[in-house]
């Protein structure tokens, strides 16, 4: 039975037709599930699009003109499915044309599932189901699809099917076609580190508190030496200098040592390859200052208690020494890593975000660091791609930002500069920059 | 010669607005008097023959004029200045002719004056006369700004007249949206005589114009990209040829922070520059001011240093021909006695002057060897530059200048670039090489006569 | 046929003005405006009060109608008006309904762009798109198309 009779039987039958009982385009039509193919992720990511550069644009309306003009048809500009936008009141031009986002808003909200995101990634109005009601024009954050002021048909830019006009001939090459950067090398460099520093600090750490010692060089964890300090009450220069260089890599490259050192930290990104299913914590579980408590406590309950109380149950300390080739073996250290590894089911480094006192020491430090990343506005594609939202573990990328079209902030407290926004975005718009150095226009710092 | 060209370059409709009666008549385009001058400044002085008695403003664009021909921008206004007898072709350009030509009209005679203020509205179908009262005495970016809310639904391109037009200034500019234009003959203040103080075009339409276009475009443009060294610097080349200071210079190079084109045209001459810690109130500021006419900003360089980008802005925002401006300031002044001469010029405030707008003493700012009547006879604002010819012949000048006006594109870029001669361009109408031949003739015709 | 009871004043006028103008007097209430509204698949409220044909019904007996919140549902697509085989225009008729209650300040459904105040889009509708778009309500909702642009020039050039 087609979707018309449907309607009009229950019509007929009585006045009011009841809730739930009418077929939506949905139940006739179904939505097209997200692709989990791990291959077809790979070449989704080497689509090309047409990116632009607004410092280029010149606003001169050639890409309107001969996208109008497509297949023969007279040049009629309003009807392109580009639009320039030109402020006379801040100087700028702009293009707005579909970004084909990786998940299209204008596909959830048309009423009569008339758009869809072919296998070639592009996103396309089907004429034969669009009645040109406009609600993809008013789901899209840009506006993208475009309504024809003349005639009301809303159209939006198809990439010509794989090799769009206006590209050919933007005079100032402001709109060009390509997948972005491919190679992703930070990851490359990244897991290796990880994993010799994993060996080495599991392997050769030793002391009561986590502390390498090279000769008369000694590093410590800054968090064990402040213990240390508030447990016997007495200052040892010797021991509190050696705090000082992780602290220092903090203040200069950020929570480094979260993102590349920690060895727990390394054992979480691997637990994160393999966790499948996900869990959502408890929202009282998740409070990012929780960690700046834990490190009150630990540091007030070493005074009180004339140990290092945190030391013992630490997950990084346990790790090094209840598994590491020097184990000092107690039954109940063994249970502290699966037991704290745990809380990764929840959210990605649950455990760096909400809890780790020696990540809030170094975030603390990291407030007043050297150096930033930002998120240029020149050549992010915000809501189109997100990529950073879903890849960043410590989830700092604000996603409703993105949405609606502002370039976020990122807070350098809690990045722990593992860089794989960096590695992820194709076209380069994210950036380390120093702290004072000004963004790039349009960005918000 | 069957001239079916005319069905694809042209809408072959000509308005008639009467404001007086607040009556339009559509009437066709004939088409012999279309080939016999081709369109443009020609076509508009023939049509000002026709209406002779009720002096008009006649607006109109060329067959190229929304083509693929590289600066197809252009819309001309014919009119009779006050000062002159003799005809004024004005080139309007950014998005003028374009506007006009897709909404429906090739030509439109404004006639009659009204007896309150009106704004025209052009879209395809439709003329209409709405009132301005309230956009009076305001400054151009509020009139933009307030249009913008009055008319939501539609993009229009605008053509108004800001305060110095309302206080009965002669020296009073018409602005293309909130730039300014190249109007130095005195149409921004025939408009006010007749109490028209907006011309607005909703465009929405099309033609197909020449199936071979695009692809002549681009061998155009390959053509002109490897003869130039630089691709940009458009408007400091303009400027620096016809006189910038050279102490001014660094500081334009440095304000121009984006580069802002005509419609469809690949070698903008036109840019924004930020005028940051010389703002008008004492400020730091950083508004962006259109530089669109380089005689303007050239005059106001040579008497105001490096203040004149601020009072460019100051004469865009009062609707005030900067060259006219110029001959006033001082040197000596100060910027707050600098936008109190400008408003004074504007007819705003005590300190009204009036100034009847000499085309000889601005021309006197800018160098250049192009005689003042022709300076004057094509809207006093084009920059006397012409590229590529060693000898002096300012004979060539006004043949190339006229030349893009009949056939509607922007006489700057030919000014600017040799190649684009009046052969290359009737490729882009005809490929046929007969049609090709009149037509050449019927231009070379029409130029002289011009 | 016109129900209209007799009555002179000014919103019976105008209201009959537009039912006239739209030919909302020609419709045969065969339905097939019905069939293609898209407010069916947008409000699981949808009615046949609220479809093209009932609600020209209810036009046409009572000026009252401008007072409605259904009239405010109509995205204004058009596709009535394509299917009517009686040539009724029943976008304009909304169109003219909508301008009526706004003239007469009775439209408390019709957000207004918080940028430039024309009216953009009603409140079921940015209901339905916020429910939509996994019940996250954003800003841009609240602007109309152009100042939407603006607003991302404005971020991002």
């Amino acid at each position: 039975m087609d979707l018309n009779t449907e309607r009009q039987k229950h019509h007929t039958q009585n006045g009011e037709a009841e809730k739930g009982i009418f077929l939506v385009a949905d139940d006739m039509f179904p939505r097209p599930k997200p692709d989990r193919n791990f291959l077809n992720q790979i070449r989704e990511r080497r689509r090309p699009l047409i990116v632009f550069d607004p410092v280029k644009c010149t606003g001169c309306g050639t890409c309107e003109m001969v996208c109008s003009s497509r297949n023969g048809s007279p040049v009629v500009p309003s009807s392109a499915s580009i639009r320039v936008i030109r402020e006379e009141r801040y100087g700028k031009n702009f293009a707005i044309y579909c970004q084909q986002c990786r998940e299209p808003f204008c596909i959830q909200v048309c009423p009569l599932n008339a758009i869809e995101k072919g296998k070639d990634g592009i996103v396309r109005i089907d004429d034969m189901r669009c009645v040109d009601c406009g609600l993809c024009a008013m789901a899209c954050p840009e506006a993208a699809p475009l309504v024809d002021p003349i005639s009301g048909k809303v159209h939006k830019c198809d990439l010509c099917d794989g090799e769009p006009l206006c590209v050919a001939h933007c005079s100032e090459q402001a709109l060009v076609f390509t997948g972005g950067k491919r190679f992703r090398w930070i990851r490359l460099l990244r897991w290796p580190i990880q994993l010799a520093a994993f060996l080495l600090l599991v392997v050769i750490l030793m002391g009561s508190f986590c502390s390498f010692v090279a000769g008369t060089f000694q590093v410590s964890c800054p968090l064990g030496v402040l213990q240390n300090i508030a447990s016997t009450r007495m200052l040892i220069l010797v021991s509190a200098i050696a705090a000082i260089p992780l602290m220092l890599l903090t203040v200069l490259g950020g929570r480094f040592f979260c993102g590349w050192l920690c060895p727990f930290g390394f054992f979480l990104d691997l637990m994160d390859k393999v966790i499948v299913k996900r869990l959502r914590l408890p929202g009282f579980l998740r409070t990012r200052s929780a960690k700046y408590g834990v490190l009150a406590a630990s540091i007030g309950g070493s005074y009180a208690l004339g140990y290092q109380a945190f030391c013992t149950v630490c997950p990084i300390g346990t790790l090094c020494r209840a598994y590491g080739v020097q184990s000092v073996f107690k039954g109940y250290e063994l249970a502290i890593l699966p037991a704290v590894a745990s809380l990764e089911i929840g959210d990605r480094r649950s455990w760096c975000r909400y809890y780790c006192p020696v990540g809030a020491l170094l975030a603390l430090a990291a407030r007043i660091g050297l150096i930033k990343i930002v998120i240029g506005a020149r050549k992010c594609k915000k809501f189109s791609c997100m990529r950073c939202a879903d890849i960043c573990p410590m989830g700092i990328v604000d996603r409703r930002e993105l949405i609606e079209g502002i370039s976020p902030r990122l807070a350098m407290e809690e990045c722990i500069f593992c860089m794989r926004c960096i590695d992820q975005c194709p076209y380069g718009a994210v950036k380390i920059r120093f702290r004072w150095q000004k963004a790039m226009p349009g960005e918000q710092v | 010669m069957i001239m079916e060209f005319l069905d694809r370059f042209f809408n072959l409709k000509i308005a008639v607005v009467d404001l007086a009666a607040r009556e339009t008549e559509i009437l066709p385009l004939p088409r012999d008097v279309a080939a016999e001058n081709l369109g443009g400044a020609s076509l508009n002085r023939a049509l000002f023959k026709q209406y002779r008695e009720d002096d008009p403003l006649v607006l109109g664009v060329g067959p190229l004029t929304g083509s693929f021909a590289p600066g197809s921008c252009l819309m001309i206004a014919t009119f009779r200045p006050f000062s002159d007898d003799g005809l004024c072709h004005t080139p309007l350009m950014l998005r003028a002719g374009p506007g006009l030509k897709f909404s429906g009209l090739d030509f439109l005679v404004i006639k009659g004056a009204a007896t309150a203020p009106q704004k025209l509205v052009i879209a395809i179908n439709t003329i209409q006369f709405l009132p301005a009262e309230d956009l009076i005495n305001r400054s151009v970016p509020e009139v933009s700004e307030m249009i913008k809310l009055q008319h939501p639904a539609r993009r229009y391109f605008t053509i108004l007249t800001g305060p110095a037009a309302d206080t009965g200034s002669p020296n009073a500019m018409v602005s293309l949206g909130t730039g300014g234009s190249l109007d130095k003959g005195g149409m921004a203040a025939w408009m006010a005589a007749r109490k028209l103080k907006a011309i607005m075009f909703a465009g929405g339409g099309g033609l197909p114009f020449g199936a071979n276009n695009l692809s002549l475009r681009g061998k155009m443009l390959d053509t002109l990209n490897a003869g130039r060294k630089t691709k940009g610097g458009g408007c400091l080349s303009v400027l620096g040829s016809i006189g910038l200071p050279e102490a001014v210079k660094s500081y334009i190079a440095n304000s121009i922070k984006s580069v802002f084109a005509c419609y469809n045209c690949p070698f903008p001459c036109m840019g924004y520059g930020v005028t940051s810690g010389l703002n008008r109130s004492g400020g730091k500021g950083s508004e962006p001011v259109m530089v669109m006419d380089h005689s303007g900003l050239t005059a106001l360089a040579k008497t105001c240093g490096r203040q004149c980008l601020v009072l460019l802005g100051e004469c865009q925002r009062l609707g005030l021909d900067p060259a006219a401006a110029a001959l006033k300031f001082d040197p000596e002044m100060k910027i707050e006695e600098l936008v109190q001469t400008a408003r004074g010029l504007a007819g705003i405030g005590k300190d009204r002057q009036i100034l009847s707008p000499g085309v000889d003493e601005t021309s006197a700012f800018i160098r250049g060897d192009v005689p003042a009547e022709d300076f004057l006879k094509f809207g006093g604002g084009l920059p006397p530059i012409l590229s590529g010819r060693k000898e002096k012949n300012p004979g060539l000048w006004t043949d190339r200048v006229a030349m893009t006006m009949i056939l509607g594109v922007c006489p700057i870029i030919a000014l600017r670039f040799p190649e684009i001669s009046s052969k290359v361009l009737l490729e882009f109408i005809s490929d046929d090489r007969a049609e090709r031949e009149f037509l050449k003739q019927r231009l070379s015709a029409s130029v002289q006569s011009l | 046929m016109t129900l209209y009871p007799e009555s002179s004043d000014d919103l019976t006028t105008e209201v009959f003005g537009v039912l006239r103008d739209s030919g909302a007097f020609c419709c045969v209430e065969c339905g097939k405006c019905v069939a293609v509204c898209p407010m069916a698949d947008m409000y699981p409220y949808f009615s046949h009060d609220m479809s093209p044909r009932g609600f020209l019904k209810a036009a046409r007996v009572s000026p009252k109608i401008i007072e409605d919140g259904r009239l405010w549902c109509c995205t204004e697509c058009n596709a009535c008006t394509e299917t009517c085989p009686e040539g009724v225009s029943c976008r304009e008729m909304v169109k003219g309904l909508k301008k009526i209650a706004l003239d007469r300040e009775k439209a408390d459904k019709m957000k207004r762009c918080s940028s430039c105040g024309i009216v953009c889009a009603s409140t079921q509708i940015i209901d339905f798109l916020t429910d939509k778009l996994k019940q996250q309500h954003f800003h841009y909702l609240e602007l109309c198309p152009s100042c939407r642009m603006a607003a991302y020039l404005r971020r991002n050039a």
